[in-house]
């Protein structure tokens, strides 16, 4: 009997949490790229068709590029080679580093415009016009803005926010004005 | 009669020690704040008194409730309060 009380009491409890995922990315891309060998140009009638080596990361790949234009031939094979090189390099990517916490709270939606004392991620909130780290209470510190929109309206804020327990992820809005 | 009461009057006011205004203490306008002499030399008297007026003015520590003098006043007090933990920052 007690046990059929639980169940529904807890399904309350979820049905009533707000909970919203708050997360910050950046794109890490650190490639080792070698000079360009095998370059092969095929030049007609202001097209230049390029076709070359590249090796990324100890990897050969075979590259094949052009472009038309009406400049000179040197420029037309430069731009079809850094065209091809560019391509190759989107298409590798890098390391995706995303960092995420989940915020739950119960009744009311949770309002994006940080507080004093919010527990928040360091990159949800911009750099200030001073990015120097410095030393708060034993613990690291920096400055933040924050921009919003309100009403069509731009409010910029500014604050600090500082590391909790040496956590990567756990800030805190130590102040804000 | 005049004389003599206007003379004791001016000695009195000369002998009167005055104390020099303390630079660190009282109120203080935006402007003044603004063109506050911060010094990280100073930062113990000069952080003692700007406290002391936020602690006075006790405003809202959300900036939407304040109104736009306050909320400009407010941000430059704690913009310079905050001025001595990031400048004076010796680590």
């Amino acid at each position: 009997m007690k046990r059929l009380l639980l169940i529904p009491l807890l399904a309350s409890q979820l049905a009533w949490a707000d909970c919203d995922i708050r997360s910050a990315s950046q794109l890490a891309s650190q490639h080792t790229v070698s000079a360009v060998t095998n370059l092969t140009k095929n030049i007609s009638q202001g097209k230049c068709a390029v076709t070359f080596d590249l090796t990324v990361d100890g990897v050969v790949h075979h590259l094949t590029d052009s472009h038309t234009g009406a400049d000179s031939e040197d420029t037309l094979c430069r731009i079809a080679q850094e065209k091809a090189r560019k391509n190759l390099l989107v298409g590798l990517g890098g390391t995706f580093n995303t960092e995420s916490v989940t915020v739950c709270s119960e009744g009311q939606k949770i309002n994006h415009k940080t507080k004093i004392g919010d527990v928040i991620l360091e990159n949800e909130v911009g750099p200030a016009r001073v990015t120097k780290y410095f030393n708060y209470q034993n613990s690291r510190c920096r400055l933040f803005s924050e921009h919003l929109e309100a009403k069509g309206e731009l409010k910029v804020y500014y604050g600090v926010i500082c590391q909790l327990d040496n956590s990567a992820a756990n800030w805190i809005v130590v102040d804000k004005w | 009669m005049k004389l003599a009461m206007c003379l004791v009057v001016l000695l009195l006011a000369g002998c009167y020690e005055h104390e020099s205004p303390n630079p660190w203490a009282g109120p203080l306008t935006y402007e003044a704040l603004a063109n506050y002499p911060v010094s990280c030399e100073l930062a113990d008297q000069q952080l003692a008194h700007l406290k002391k007026i936020k602690q006075d003015k006790n405003f809202d520590p959300d900036p939407d409730n304040l109104s736009l003098v306050d909320r400009e006043y407010n941000s430059k007090l704690k913009a310079t309060i905050w001025w001595y933990s990031y400048s004076c920052d010796k680590s």
